[in-house]
């Protein structure tokens, strides 16, 4: 089938515009300089920095703590849902699962604030976990 | 057209089916539906509740809510919804989000569009490969790649010297392409864009390529055989995609936050700081509640039109 | 000159040749058939005519000029496709209307001929129909109406029946046959089905392997057919394979005794001069074998004498397979409500079976 070569320049900007910044990012984290604001040599001395603090690692570990808890939880309660709603043709599920992805995400973080506040639940990892879980 | 189904068929058919379906015990039933139904009830649906109740509810002495019930009465006042509507700026927030969020859409239409093409149009071993290409970069962590488009639009940034090379010998101001609209622009549609692709593509790889060779049979060239047969045929999925850049942008606040410069707040912004750091809840619950209004009203609409009609 | 003329073309996949070196005078208001198996060619030199595809070699001329240069929306010519290709979107007068829209025929105009193109496939009360909404045999009228309002010079038809039932393509066939009657403009027709080839066309092109084994009209397709091929694949015919033993010339060509293994000596006529030793078949429809218990053989007549092998009831005819002494299948079709047809055999009878001599068909190679 023949085709224009207008479509592939197109396309292939998409592409482009979607991973250059990656790229970008990837290569300045290389780079020798405090503001990052242009290229300066390169130097492996960010990621020595990075290993090297605490705080960091930690914030990382939590990171990847709650994404890998909501991960398991989501994938099983959706299963679930999922299975649910084509066995037993529920009309209040699908409602319910699928108004989180109409609704920005900002609204959901701020209902939930108000929920834990009032519940006197403490904020922290937990109360983050169950926020992603729900959306 | 004759009926040749054999009348023996058709009851035995349809009674298996019933029974099949409603075999599962209703003790059973629950169980699967009740965790998920469980979890948003408590952590969606509530929450949601509470926040309406809230837009209600007078601010508390520290920030925050006031309690509910004071001396023994319910303490409701519309204080909040009243402020919403008195001060224009509110208004005027809510339509800038939604110009954003329009230019957003067809900005990620524009783009999405040549990129679904390509794929849906290519040999079939390519396009999982190709498909797989476009979600990749979307698997990166989203401020990663809006902290990306700071380094390209910063101003010692190649974009932005080459930019200026040109604009300034022509007698104008240094051009600033962070901390504008423009980034802010190019950081939503960055963001959303795989959100287009996807269920274009996904209508797109549907079409029947027989449809084009027969629109060329008839005397078409490329580009109305593009604009009356392929175009029409992808509504569907341009409305979907529509509706999943829209929404989401809508509320969006970090990438403002991080890009934009002081004329670009939106309403999502204005929401994060009632709640953050103004702490006027009610009032951050009124606006949440508008949001939440405009977003349903909207994928309502998205989803009327984009119904699936029977076009086999 | 012919109308369409498609000279010397090849089309070559990388070694496999899907049209080799075929050359085909079609001509004006003519009902024209490429006939033959799947993977034969017929579709693929259709989409060379159509302007999907470009011949590697040769040419195609229309009205005496090259089609070379011109992409499909420029050609005169028009296709009905196989799975009729109408546009989901639109109504039943918007596809009929589309090709007339894409020749910026003014509204007025375009309104009054898609109206007359319907009623010239009795669509006229469906214009605003969807096509979902349509019957198999609707949708095949909308696209044929749909094809033809521009009045093309050449319409191409590709399979267009294969997907209806055959009560339906019955009708249809009829239908198409006095379109074409009325409207005049040159059919060419693609399809694997003999009994449809025979029924419709003034001209058949039997093809296989990418080249054209016979060019003809249908009864001449049927009745002498060029090749072993064509005889075997137009309907049912017995093949007798065997070697001339001795040739008497005959009008404009021979009569020839062949000897055939597990048969015997027969005869058949051929046109132009056979020398013997020469090895063919000899072609023999089988409604022009009669059998019997028993059988007077004729003077001009082959005679064999065998048992019942088998027998398929067909409602209307019973073909016999007949097992000759010597071992050779000879397939009889007798119709069912003959006369006099008193007997039904069954598997295991002892028969006897005769045909004339001008009923084969030798065919060398």
């Amino acid at each position: 089938m023949k085709r224009s070569w207008t479509l592939y320049a197109a396309a292939i900007a998409g592409y482009l515009f979607l991973y250059v910044p990656l790229v970008i990012v990837v290569v300045y984290s290389f780079n020798d300089s405090r503001l990052n604001a242009e290229w300066v040599g390169f130097t492996l001395d960010w990621y020595r920095k990075l290993f090297a603090n605490d705080e960091m690692i930690q914030a990382a570990l939590n990171s990847l703590l709650i994404a890998t808890v909501a991960s398991l939880v989501s994938t099983v309660l959706g299963t679930m849902a999922g299975f649910a709603m084509h066995r037993h043709r529920s009309r209040l599920l699908p409602v319910l699962v699928l108004m989180p992805i109409a609704i920005p995400e900002i609204l959901m973080g701020v209902s939930l604030l108000l929920f834990f506040v009032l519940l006197n639940f403490t904020l922290g990892i937990v109360s983050v976990m169950l926020a992603h879980i729900a959306f | 057209m004759p009926d040749t189904s054999s009348p023996a068929e058709a009851p035995g058919r349809g009674g298996r089916a019933a029974s099949w379906q409603t075999r599962s015990s209703g003790a059973g039933r629950w169980l699967v539906s009740g965790p998920p139904l469980a979890y948003l009830l408590v952590f969606f649906a509530i929450p949601a509740l509470i926040m309406v109740a809230a837009s209600f509810t007078p601010p508390g002495e520290f920030g925050g809510l006031a309690p509910l019930f004071e001396d023994g009465k319910a303490n409701l006042t519309l204080e909040a919804y009243e402020r919403f509507a008195e001060d224009p700026i509110y208004l005027e927030l809510f339509v800038k989000s939604v110009l954003y969020a329009a230019i957003t859409t067809l900005c990620c239409l524009l783009l999405a569009y040549p990129l679904a093409l390509l794929v849906a149009r290519s040999a079939r071993k390519y396009r999982d490969l190709l498909m797989l290409l476009v979600i990749l970069p979307f698997w990166s962590n989203f401020l990663i790649r809006v902290y990306a488009w700071m380094i390209i639009l910063g101003p010692q940034s190649a974009v932005s010297r080459a930019l200026n090379a040109v604009v300034e010998p022509l007698g104008f101001d240094p051009v600033s392409l962070l901390f504008s609209s423009f980034a802010v622009l190019v950081g939503l549609v960055y963001v959303h864009l795989p959100f287009m692709v996807l269920p274009l593509y996904a209508n797109l790889e549907k079409h029947d390529p027989a449809l084009l060779d027969a629109a060329q049979d008839l005397g078409a060239n490329a580009w109305q055989r593009f604009w009356r047969v392929t175009f029409p045929l992808s509504l569907p999925g341009v409305w979907a995609g529509a509706a999943l850049v829209f929404i989401p942008a809508l509320g969006i606040f970090a990438i403002p936050d991080i890009l934009g410069g002081t004329e670009s707040t939106l309403i999502g912004n204005v929401i994060k700081q009632q709640f953050l750091e103004t702490r006027d809840w009610p009032f951050g619950s009124v606006l949440s509640i508008m949001l939440t209004a405009v977003a349903l009203a909207l994928a309502g609409l998205a989803a009327w039109v984009s119904r699936p009609r029977r076009t086999t | 000159m012919a109308l369409l003329e498609i000279r010397n073309v090849t089309r070559r996949f990388g070694d496999f040749a899907a049209v080799d070196d075929v050359s085909i005078g079609i001509e004006a208001g003519e009902f024209f058939t490429l006939l033959g198996p799947s993977g034969c060619g017929k579709t693929t030199l259709l989409r060379m005519i159509a302007g999907f595809d470009l011949p590697d070699g040769g040419s195609i001329v229309l009205d005496g000029k090259d089609l070379a240069g011109d992409p499909p929306e420029r050609r005169p010519v028009r296709t009905v496709f196989q799975s009729y290709a109408l546009f989901p979107h639109m109504t039943v007068a918007g596809n009929v209307a589309f090709p007339l829209r894409m020749a910026k025929v003014d509204r007025a105009e375009v309104e009054r001929q898609v109206k007359l193109a319907l009623e010239g496939v009795q669509l006229g009360g469906k214009a605003d129909r969807y096509p979902h909404e349509l019957s198999g045999g609707q949708k095949q009228r909308v696209a044929i109406a749909r094809a033809l309002v521009t009045k093309p010079r050449v319409l191409l038809l590709d399979e267009p029946l294969a997907a209806l039932d055959a009560k339906l393509r019955g009708e249809l066939q009829l239908e198409l046959i006095n379109l074409q009657k009325d409207i005049g403009i040159t059919f060419v027709y693609v399809t694997h089905d003999q009994t449809e080839a025979l029924a419709l066309s003034h001209r058949i092109a039997v093809m296989n392997h990418g080249r054209v084994e016979q060019l003809d009209e249908p009864s001449r397709i049927y009745g002498l057919p060029r090749t072993r091929f064509v005889a075997d694949f137009i309907g049912h015919c017995n093949l007798f394979d065997g070697a001339v033993v001795a040739t008497t010339p005959h009008e404009s060509g021979a009569l020839v005794d062949l000897d055939v293994a597990d048969l015997g000596r027969i005869r058949a006529f051929t046109k132009g001069q056979v020398t013997p030793g020469t090895t063919g078949s000899v072609a023999v429809r089988p409604e022009k074998i009669r059998i019997s218990a028993s059988v007077t053989q004729g003077e001009d007549e082959n005679h064999c004498a065998g048992h019942i092998r088998d027998f398929l009831y067909m409602g209307d005819v019973t073909v016999y397979i007949v097992e000759a002494r010597g071992g050779q299948r000879v397939e009889a079709l007798l119709a069912n409500s003959e006369a006099g047809r008193t007997k039904f055999f069954e598997a295991g009878d002892a028969v006897e079976a005769a045909w004339r001599f001008d009923a084969g068909h030798f065919i060398p190679g």
